[in-house]
């Protein structure tokens, strides 16, 4: 059976003897001297420090043996590759390591991992958060040329992270990266039988968090809406954003830029080509060209000034209705946004909610994200998984969703969960089951979807309009898009007609001219 | 089914019944100490609350993922068992900050070497033991229903992972016939959220110094023949394909459709079945 915390607390406040190995660990206490810990599923860890040095002690409540000997053989891969100056930290896998008891006094050993926490470091998520907010552009690009050689090396390593994402990199003081929670981190070899799909989420991420920080570089406000975004938090591919990033990268000749754009087939949402993917970030650390910044602050300026609206005048007797002023709640939160539709989005530390135009906050700062208003509408991120809710909080869709999109102009959301998507109007009611394997973006009248590999497309109201008929399938730009059928690209209008042959293989750049 | 995450605005409910007739002033010895039963299921309550709460802590604190209900049952009352009497849900938020005594629990330890050492924990004292008077299990389960039926009803906890019920006694029940004690029971367990149904877990204790337990039967036959246990049997949920694992290593080999019954178990049987019941939960986080 599991091991209870209870248990392994016991072991921790008693624990002269109860170390095999780690005899001298000292553990963070708090004001009342209890041990620092945290939860989370099958796991308990503690910051603690040994030999001089601070590491994070992850004790596994799991006892499944299948489970901690996947554990354990991670631990042998990562000691292997921490030989290579890597980006890796010390992390010991120690099985049998704490002794604990049960209720009846009878004993037996839990393994623990012990992973360093070097000295000074910081989230990366926290490193873009101070970056950003202070529009610290020389900083961003040093980061971003560190991120690129990291990647690099993952790629080079054969290591495939499995969990990559901001909360799983340090920056370290003198500006080195460092990887961190190698739980599901594995070497790839084509013979896996989950091969492709490890590779490609992976890859995804790597091509997210480049495409993200490139961005930062020429904008940093842009960072307040990509926060948020699934495309920092899971490996998902974001078809809405590409031809942004694409159009931003064309108007200044960021080729690598262009060239990892190129890489990612939003059809499938997947980027097989690592060796490719490789080479494009080997340029970007050499590459000074920054995106076109102007683009960027036209995107970030039109989801604010769409919601936003003046604020009513009201007359002097009105005082307990005035609008605040920005200067008052910049004493107050870290994060103040735009006013959209009387509701301004802030944050305090990493908990986000809203306020009204008097500085009333209404929605209280418990989510971990939070966009604007539009229509009535705001997307909010709580524990890893998206919701909708109202002006006054309530939830439209529950918090339970992997990615979700508000398209107000449509009155459409779509959401996914378990990888496969669906529908939702604006009460939250289905308009269309979750039932396709990937889906495109909202921002058109015709959404691609995909069903087992076949690709066709839908209106908002989830009508068929071309049934899943072609191998592969882009998203309607202008009136045209771009499909593959019987192994041909060919240009279609919204009937299915086709219009053309499509020469080029460069399908994103064919989507977007 | 039973997969709902569980967060602050999804929590799961616990509903804890608990006999506090006469018959659980009997002694019985129990982390090497002599104590009633009463004590010993206070104590083991109050360390299943303490294993919740410690599952909520983050870094900013105690996270609201649990709605705990603890309901006494004796003489003809049930009474809730918090220190405000009138408060039947308490979220996990709310019970990190009671101000509560706490208790200090000394326990002997025999290491590898040999040698023996005494470990000390404090453990806070959320419900205190009790016991007088008859069992009205009827009136409990009556009480329970309501109780359930109206968090249930609360449009926030539509998308929530389903109650569970721990419904622990060492005797039957003074009030209700067999058919009253099944309807009620059958009542509860049809509860639900859109995630699936409550699950009503029945834990008989032993009476006697020697007990020969039966923890999650796959059928009525594991039982003893006898009325009570088949009785408690029908009344208790099948445990969902998500408990199994736990249960499987619990009894040392593999099954399905396991019932959430155990019939006269020991208080480590009480601390297994309560732990299976809510740390499966656990990894839904």
């Amino acid at each position: 059976m599991s091991l209870s915390v209870y248990q392994v607390l016991e072991s921790v406040e008693n624990g002269e003897g109860r170390f095999r190995s780690l005899r001298d660990v000292v553990f963070e206490r708090d004001r009342t001297g209890r041990p620092v810990f945290t939860v989370s599923g099958r796991m308990i860890s503690f910051p603690v420090s040994w030999q001089d040095r601070s590491y994070v002690l992850k004790c596994l409540l799991d006892r499944n043996n299948e489970r901690l000997a996947e554990r354990n053989s991670v631990a042998v891969i990562v000691g292997q590759k921490i030989q290579q100056n890597s980006y890796l930290v010390d992390y010991r896998y120690l099985s049998n390591e704490l002794l604990v008891f049960d209720d009846m006094g009878r004993s037996g050993y839990a393994d623990v991992v012990l992973m360093e926490m070097p000295e000074g470091a910081k989230y990366l998520y926290v490193a873009f958060d101070e970056f950003c907010l202070e529009g610290n552009r020389e900083k961003l690009r040093e980061l971003f040329r560190e991120f690129c050689r990291m990647a690099v090396w993952l790629i080079d390593s054969g290591l495939v992270h499995g969990a990559l994402c901001p909360k799983n990199m340090l920056l370290l003081p003198d500006g080195a990266l460092r990887l961190i929670n190698y739980e599901q981190m594995r070497m790839i070899s084509e013979e896996s039988p989950d091969y492709e799909a490890i590779r490609d989420a992976d890859n995804v991420m790597l091509a997210n968090m480049v495409l993200g920080q490139k961005a930062m570089i020429a904008c940093p406000e842009i960072y307040r809406t990509l926060k948020g975004d699934p495309m920092f938090l899971r490996p998902v591919v974001r078809s809405s954003f590409l031809p942004l990033f694409l159009e931003a990268a064309d108007r200044t000749g960021c080729l690598p830029i262009q060239k990892i754009v190129g890489l990612i087939d939003p059809c499938n949402r997947i980027l097989r080509d690592r060796n490719a993917l490789r080479e494009a970030l080997l340029q970007l650390v050499e590459d000074t060209t920054d995106l076109d910044a102007d683009l960027l602050k036209e995107f970030v300026a039109e989801r604010s000034a769409f919601s936003a609206e003046t604020p009513k005048s009201v007359s002097p007797a009105d005082e307990g209705s005035r609008m605040t002023s920005r200067s008052l709640l910049e004493e107050r939160y870290d994060w103040i946004g735009p006013v959209c539709e009387s509701m301004i989005c802030v944050s305090k530390g990493d908990r986000w909610g809203y306020l009204d135009y008097t500085g009333k906050e209404v929605i209280a700062l418990h989510y971990d994200w939070a966009d604007d208003f539009a229509e009535g509408r705001a997307c909010v991120l709580l524990e890893g998984y998206y919701g909708l809710i109202d002006k006054k909080g309530n939830e439209i869709l529950p918090p339970v969703y992997e990615e979700l999109e508000w398209n107000c102009l449509f009155g459409t959301v779509k959401a996914s969960v378990d990888g496969s998507f669906g529908l939702f109007d604006r009460n939250g009611n289905s308009v269309v089951p979750m039932i396709y394997n990937t889906m495109g973006s909202i921002d058109n009248e015709l959404i691609v979807v995909g069903v087992e590999d076949r690709f066709g497309y839908i209106r908002h109201d989830g009508t068929v309009v071309i049934p899943p008929v072609y191998d592969e399938a882009y998203d309607f730009q202008n009136g045209k898009a771009v499909v593959v059928h019987d192994g041909r690209y060919v240009e279609i209008d919204s009937s299915g007609a086709i219009l053309r042959e499509a020469n080029e293989y460069g399908v994103p750049e064919k989507v977007c001219r | 089914m039973y997969s709902a995450r569980i967060n602050r605005t999804h929590p799961v409910a616990f509903i804890i019944l608990i006999d506090q007739s006469g018959s659980m002033n009997e002694p019985i010895v129990f982390m090497q100490r002599e104590m009633s039963k009463a004590e010993a299921v206070a104590l083991i309550v109050n360390r299943m609350i303490a294993e919740l709460m410690f599952r909520c802590k983050r870094d900013d604190g105690y996270r609201a993922y649990f709605d705990i209900a603890v309901l006494g049952y004796r003489d003809d009352q049930v009474v809730s068992l918090w220190k405000d009497v009138n408060r039947r849900f308490v979220s996990s938020q709310d019970l990190a900050d009671m101000e509560l005594s706490e208790l200090r629990m000394e326990q002997e330890r025999r290491m590898p070497d040999g040698r023996t050492t005494i470990v000390t924990t404090m453990q806070k004292q959320w419900v205190k033991p009790f016991a007088a008077g008859k069992t009205p299990m009827y009136k409990a389960l009556v009480a329970c229903y309501e109780l359930c039926r109206s968090w249930c009803a609360q449009e926030e906890h539509r998308a929530s992972y389903p109650p569970i019920i721990f419904n622990i006694t060492d005797g039957e029940s003074s009030d209700g016939d067999d058919r009253q004690l099944l309807d009620m029971a059958e009542k509860i367990r049809l509860l639900s959220t859109d995630d699936g149904r409550a699950l009503l877990v029945n834990i008989h204790i032993c009476s006697g110094e020697v007990c020969d337990p039966v923890l999650f039967p796959e059928s009525e036959e594991e039982l003893p023949d006898q009325r009570y246990a088949r009785l408690l049997y029908r009344m208790s949920s099948e445990m969902p394909e998500v408990y199994e694992e736990e249960i499987a290593a619990l009894k040392g080999h593999a099954g399905k459709h396991f019932r959430g019954i155990s019939y006269n178990a020991g208080m480590t049987d009480l601390i297994d079945m309560m732990n299976v019941g809510s740390v499966s939960v656990n990894f839904l986080f």
